[in-house]
């Protein structure tokens, strides 16, 4: 997987997204949840584990909510409000949908994300602008647990009292986050000048796509529309 | 008098204010290709104003009323548009971060290459040539915030000479290097002098690249006074761990994203001591730093201040007994006055305001306690922050970087203050790359060197110790330095 192309990868973790949210069947549900976890996989088993430990909490709760409470709503209730087999094929989608997610963060780089959506033709000025949001969530995140830090050193504490207390003492974050972020902005908007950017650059091509590229993207493409075929349109 | 031909970066009679308020006025001097020019001043002296004015972005992207002119090569520069002036003259900024584009280092340096609308060829030609020059090939495919951030600063400057200014301006360029860093700024800076490129690097100080300056000039106020103190040559002995010790490190070891960040750390410090840690960026002495007001807990091991085990205390539990002043004022700024900001700390934690008033009165802020603290000079909010923690009179004291970017007026005042404090039986820990300022505060000395206590000892006996200073990057003392300068000669 780290060695494709990114738009083989990103047409992969497209097709699997969708198929989960196309397919009917439980069985077809269990051989992409299968899928999902060889992803999550290759990047080792501690990942594994640590996606498992923090979804299955959710994949429980998602199961006993589907399985006893799918015929109630806030308006109507019908039925014996109980299905077990509504619940394990709800959860185990749910189950698909986090792990291929994470596969997703996990093997595909924000850079190559943006590299993919380029070639795929999405404009410069959409692209360039998200992968800058992605370059500055970090120095954002650096900032926010600086002034935490400082704070809570000078005796705010953030995770004790009452929740309005707690919500109050956060909102003392948010002035310097925001006076750092204008400032940082102001200034790259300054650096941007100084690397004379511009919206209408030539862009690059990107390099050809190998064998194992081809193979999976040409596979993740019959597979999708067969499914549409199947479930969306009943011609096969 | 310098001879004036076409060929060089001029400023003649320059003055900049904002505000009717002069920055700075009347500079006229020159750099040629091949030249180095060090501007030297203080926080706030106006090096970025300058830069701004060198470079033409101000008065043409930022506002400020600039009188006297700049000329490159003989061409008045704000007649040149932005693109053509650009790729005459450059400057690096102090703030790398918003500098960097690309997610990955390649991706940053390409940005660049696509600006300037070069064919695949020459792009790729130059992209590799900086990734060589500046040793970055082997982290071509990296992710920018996977680097430390002294590459960083690195790309930065890799991708502005990427467009290839003649000129090149440098605004604090030593801000956030250890001597390690410098020394291989001033490697990079003369093998940019031999390719011909013009520089102009402000800083507070140029110690470190002194052999690569050509001419300085000195903006602000005065220089600093650069040398040892007379107490710190004193060859009388210092008990540095008295039978009860404040702050106890019992081996102390501690992971971070899958880095052992602290290795076995055993570290006693005794009442009214000033330990001074020093060590190159990312030895660990902010993370171990951190331990002592529970900020961090030790991955295993325990962290003992006065008596108590910081695993189970929060930061805000120890900020009783341990005031940290972090970098970056700006950073924890809070409150709409200066009042305010002081009582601040002793307010969360149920104090009396006595100690804010004391705080205020000592660091030289009283008549500005109701102005808004954004209205203070860089170095009066780095006095500020240092009020607000002393506001709350903790027992211990740590200051990180205290020395970054300072003026004179400021340094001479935390000084004063830390010397006050430790008579009064408080104990200081301070965190700095500055050997003179080690000198001239610190009873004791630790060297922190990849997670490990190297070196403990009296700063003499630390700081010219030349081969613990090569071994473990500590930048020498200005008194060593010229000893080296006169061995050289």
């Amino acid at each position: 997987m780290p060695r494709l192309d990114c738009r083989s990868k990103l047409i992969f973790f497209f097709s699997i997204m969708t198929l989960t949210f196309i397919c009917k069947d439980f069985w077809c549900i269990l051989i992409l949840l299968a899928i999902a976890f060889a992803t999550v996989a290759i990047k080792g088993a501690s990942l594994v584990s640590k996606s498992l430990k923090m979804i299955l909490p959710m994949i429980i709760v998602a199961f006993v909510v589907w399985s006893l409470l799918h015929n109630w709503s806030l308006f109507q209730y019908g039925g014996t409000g109980l299905d077990w087999q509504l619940g394990s094929f709800m959860a185990t989608r749910l189950f698909t949908i986090l792990m291929i997610s994470n596969g997703f963060l996990a093997t595909v780089k924000p850079g190559e994300l943006m590299k993919g959506l380029s070639l795929f033709g999405v404009p410069y000025g959409v692209v360039f602008t998200t992968g800058l949001a992605f370059r500055h969530i970090y120095t954002v995140a650096d900032d926010y647990h600086a002034i935490k830090e400082a704070l809570s050193s000078r005796g705010l504490e953030f995770d004790k009292g009452s929740l309005i207390k707690r919500i109050k003492n956060y909102t003392f974050v948010l002035t310097p986050l925001l006076v750092k972020s204008i400032e940082n902005a102001e200034k790259l908007v300054l650096a941007m000048k100084l690397k004379i950017f511009s919206l209408d650059k030539k862009r690059r091509n990107g390099e050809r796509l190998g064998p194992l590229d081809i193979l999976l993207m040409t596979t993740s493409l019959v597979m999708l529309s067969i499914a549409i075929l199947h479930y969306w349109v009943g011609v096969i | 008098m310098e001879t004036l031909d076409n060929h060089g970066l001029k400023a003649v009679a320059l003055g900049c204010k904002y505000d009717r308020e002069w920055i700075f006025k009347d500079l006229t001097f020159f750099v040629k290709p091949r030249e180095a020019l060090g501007i030297v001043g203080p926080s706030g002296s106006g090096k970025t104003t300058l830069a701004y004015c060198l470079t033409g972005i101000i008065p043409k992207n930022l506002k400020g009323e600039v009188t006297g002119g700049v000329y490159v090569d003989g061409k008045n520069i704000l007649e040149l548009d932005d693109k053509e002036r650009y790729k005459i003259v450059n400057v690096v900024l102090q703030n790398y971060e918003v500098q960097i584009f690309g997610l990955t280092v390649e991706e940053d340096l390409l940005f660049v290459l696509d600006n300037l609308e070069l064919n695949e060829k020459e792009a790729e030609k130059r992209l590799e040539l900086a990734l060589e020059c500046f040793g970055l090939k082997e982290y071509r495919n990296y992710q920018v915030n996977e680097l430390s951030g002294g590459l960083r600063q690195k790309l930065a400057l890799a991708s502005t000479l990427l467009m290839q200014p003649k000129y090149l301006v440098m605004d604090d360029p030593m801000a956030n290097l250890d001597w390690r860093g410098i020394v291989e700024l001033r490697r990079t800076l003369q093998m940019l002098k031999e390719s011909g490129h013009g520089l102009v690097i402000m800083s507070r100080r140029l110690k470190g690249l002194e052999p690569v300056i050509d001419k300085t000039i000195v903006l602000g106020q005065k220089l600093a006074q650069q040398g040892i103190p007379d107490e710190a040559i004193d060859e009388s002995d210092l008990t540095f761990i008295k039978d009860d010790p404040v702050i106890k490190f019992e081996n102390v070891w501690f992971k971070y994203a899958k880095r052992m960040v602290l290795k076995g750390i055993n570290l006693s410090i005794g009442r009214g001591q000033c330990v001074v840690l020093m060590g190159p960026n990312g030895s660990g002495k902010t993370t171990l730093a951190k331990h002592i007001n529970g900020l961090l807990k030790p991955s295993s091991g325990r962290v003992l201040v006065l008596g108590k085990d910081t695993k189970t205390h929060g930061p805000a539990q120890m900020a009783r007994h341990v005031g940290f002043v972090f970098q970056d004022p700006d950073r924890h700024i809070t409150q709409e006055s200066v009042w305010d900001e002081v009582i601040f700390g002793a307010k969360n934690l149920g104090l009396s305001y006595s100690y804010a008033e004391m705080a205020l009165e000592a660091l030289g802020l009283n008549h500005r306690k109701n102005e808004p603290p954004y209205r203070l000079s860089m170095g009066e909010r780095i006095r500020l922050s240092i009020a607000g923690i002393l506001a709350m009179n903790p027992e211990i004291l740590i200051l990180d970087e205290p020395t970054t970017g300072q003026d004179e007026e400021t340094l001479s005042i935390i000084s004063s203050m830390l010397i006050r404090m430790k008579a009064e039986g408080k104990t200081v820990l301070v965190i700095t790359h500055d050997s003179d300022f080690a000198l001239k505060i610190g009873d004791r000395i630790t060297v922190i060197y990849d997670g490990n206590v190297v070196a403990d000892g009296q700063p003499k006996r630390i700081l010219f110790d030349r081969n613990l200073l090569e071994e473990f990057g500590l930048e020498p003392p200005s008194h060593l330095l010229i000893q080296y300068a006169k061995e050289a000669s």
